[in-house]
């Protein structure tokens, strides 16, 4: 019987074997040079630009912006962090490409915010998930936004621009 | 159990003592043999001094020690049913006699009639009688122990005690 | 059921047999149990605990039956080949695309992270990091004045003069 079973051993052996160098044939084991070059066709560049507006609105023209511009791939998020005197505002984006090769932008916007008269903290929350296609702004307000009706005075709007293109390697 | 963690516990001679009594009516009712429940008490106790967390409650205590000895006697059972005609000649020999009043003799009398009508029932029917009677268990514990449903519980208990009062009747035992 | 039992009479006597059996096994005096319980007791005190002969780890045998040890070693040689492949692809790292079958692309990346990151970074410039900093002049007074608000900028219309 141990006979008979030695006989059948090294078969049995070699069938796992030849298996196993099937399935790594299998798999398209890309060249690792290659493989990067595919992710960066699938990159993505996203631009976020925030603007600190006047509490008129009527002039377009923000009294502070700056303007941030990330590489990043399907399913990575990009960070963006805004700090003011008393407030602290962070926008953490997660791009997907969808099947008919729109964007799928999932946001989420955290605000820290201190009462300038009471320095009560306060903090806010928020997850969006927004369709968008290339090149399409998606305009993000931390904290409200309000109309001229009802603006403070001395008291600005921040607004934050993002977008999102595909990646070209410039020449 | 000198260990500082369990000082808070009672000391097990309490709990010996409080629950021996319990323990061995159900082990006597159950296995119908003074010697093996002794036996039976002795290694369910020994076990207990195993499991120090148990001494926290007693009715955890006494419902563990009645798990033990379903288990055991349910072993006891099985050689029983082979030897079951040397087993019951044997009781009627152990119970000692006493010279005392007529109605010492008559309880004695009594008490061997019983464990002799309740030896006759089959374990399923006589393990929760007497876990009922001599533990005062409930329907649902007696449940839990012996892996059945309540209701079947109380379905045994009922025959049990039909089949035990025809026994008794039938023997005339003494009944104060 | 107390109105049926005292008008049937078969049911009042099934009954009372029942309490008289009850009455019967509840029977007990202490000399039933005392003398037993001081038996046990000293038993008890007597007894001492069982001490298992420890055996090294290293002595212990493991009877496994022939055929199976042979499976198990075989199975291990295979695990054994399977782990040195993987071993040697992530270290050369790969890419598998595939189509899912319910539509879409599925990406799976074997290459290490670092390599990625650096990829982007020489891309992106010297401060290509994940996070970005932007401060705001201390002279520029924010407070909410509504609920977090995102979306297309189509959706939002701003008042013009």
């Amino acid at each position: 019987m141990i006979n008979r079973m030695r006989s059948g051993i090294v078969p049995f052996l070699l069938c796992l074997a030849v298996a196993q160098t099937n399935a790594q044939a299998q798999a398209p084991d890309t060249d690792p040079k290659e493989a990067l070059q595919e992710l960066l066709s699938k990159a993505l560049t996203v631009t976020v630009s925030a603007r600190v507006l006047p509490p008129d609105a009527q002039e377009e023209t923000p009294i502070w912006n700056a303007e941030s511009t990330k590489l990043t791939l399907p399913g990575r998020s990009i960070k963006v962090r805004l700090d003011g005197d008393n407030v602290r505002i962070y926008l953490i984006c997660t791009p997907y490409i969808q099947d008919n090769g729109e964007v799928l932008l999932l946001a989420q916007g955290q605000v820290w915010f201190t009462e300038p008269q009471d320095k009560e903290n306060r903090y806010f929350s928020t997850f969006y998930s927004i369709p968008v296609s290339f090149g399409e702004k998606v305009l993000f307000f931390p904290l409200g936004l309000s109309d001229a009706d009802t603006q403070q005075k001395n008291f600005f709007n921040i607004e934050v621009e993002i977008k999102i293109v595909p990646y070209e390697k410039k020449q | 159990m000198s260990s500082t963690e369990y000082a808070h516990l009672p000391p097990f001679d309490v709990v010996y003592e409080t629950l021996f009594p319990i323990i061995y009516r159900v082990s006597l009712g159950v296995t119908g043999d003074r010697e093996v429940a002794e036996d039976l008490c002795h290694e369910a106790f020994i076990k207990l001094m195993e499991r120090p967390d148990l001494l926290e409650s007693l009715e955890q205590s006494k419902y563990w020690l009645i798990r033990v000895v379903k288990n055991l006697s349910l072993n006891h059972e099985k050689r029983r049913t082979r030897e079951r005609a040397a087993y019951s000649k044997y009781l009627r020999l152990s119970v000692s006699t006493t010279e005392s009043s007529e109605k010492q003799v008559m309880k004695e009398e009594t008490r061997t009639d019983v464990q002799a009508a309740l030896n006759a029932l089959p374990f399923n029917l006589r393990a929760p009688l007497v876990f009922r009677e001599y533990a005062d268990l409930s329907y649902k514990e007696i449940g839990g122990i012996l892996g059945i449903s309540e209701s079947n519980v109380k379905v045994r208990i009922f025959r049990a005690r039909e089949r035990l009062g025809k026994a008794l009747a039938e023997g005339d035992a003494y009944v104060s | 059921m107390a109105a049926h039992v005292a008008s049937c009479e078969r049911c009042r006597a099934v009954l009372a047999g029942l309490e008289s059996t009850r009455r019967a096994l509840a029977h007990d005096d202490e000399q039933a149990w005392r003398a037993p319980m001081e038996r046990v007791r000293r038993r008890i005190l007597a007894h001492k605990p069982q001490v298992r002969p420890r055996i090294a780890a290293w002595r212990r045998q493991v009877s496994v039956p022939l055929p199976l040890a042979v499976l198990a070693a075989a199975l291990l040689l295979t695990f054994g080949i399977s782990l040195a492949a993987l071993a040697m692809r992530q270290t050369m790292g790969y890419i598998r695309v595939t189509k899912a079958p319910a539509g879409g692309t599925e990406y799976q990346f074997a290459v290490p992270y670092d390599k990625v990151e650096a990829l982007l970074k020489s891309m992106g410039g010297a401060d290509a990091t994940i996070e970005s900093v932007m401060t705001i002049p201390k002279s520029v007074k924010l407070v909410p004045v509504g609920e977090p608000r995102m979306g297309k900028a189509g959706e939002f219309l701003r008042k013009k003069p």
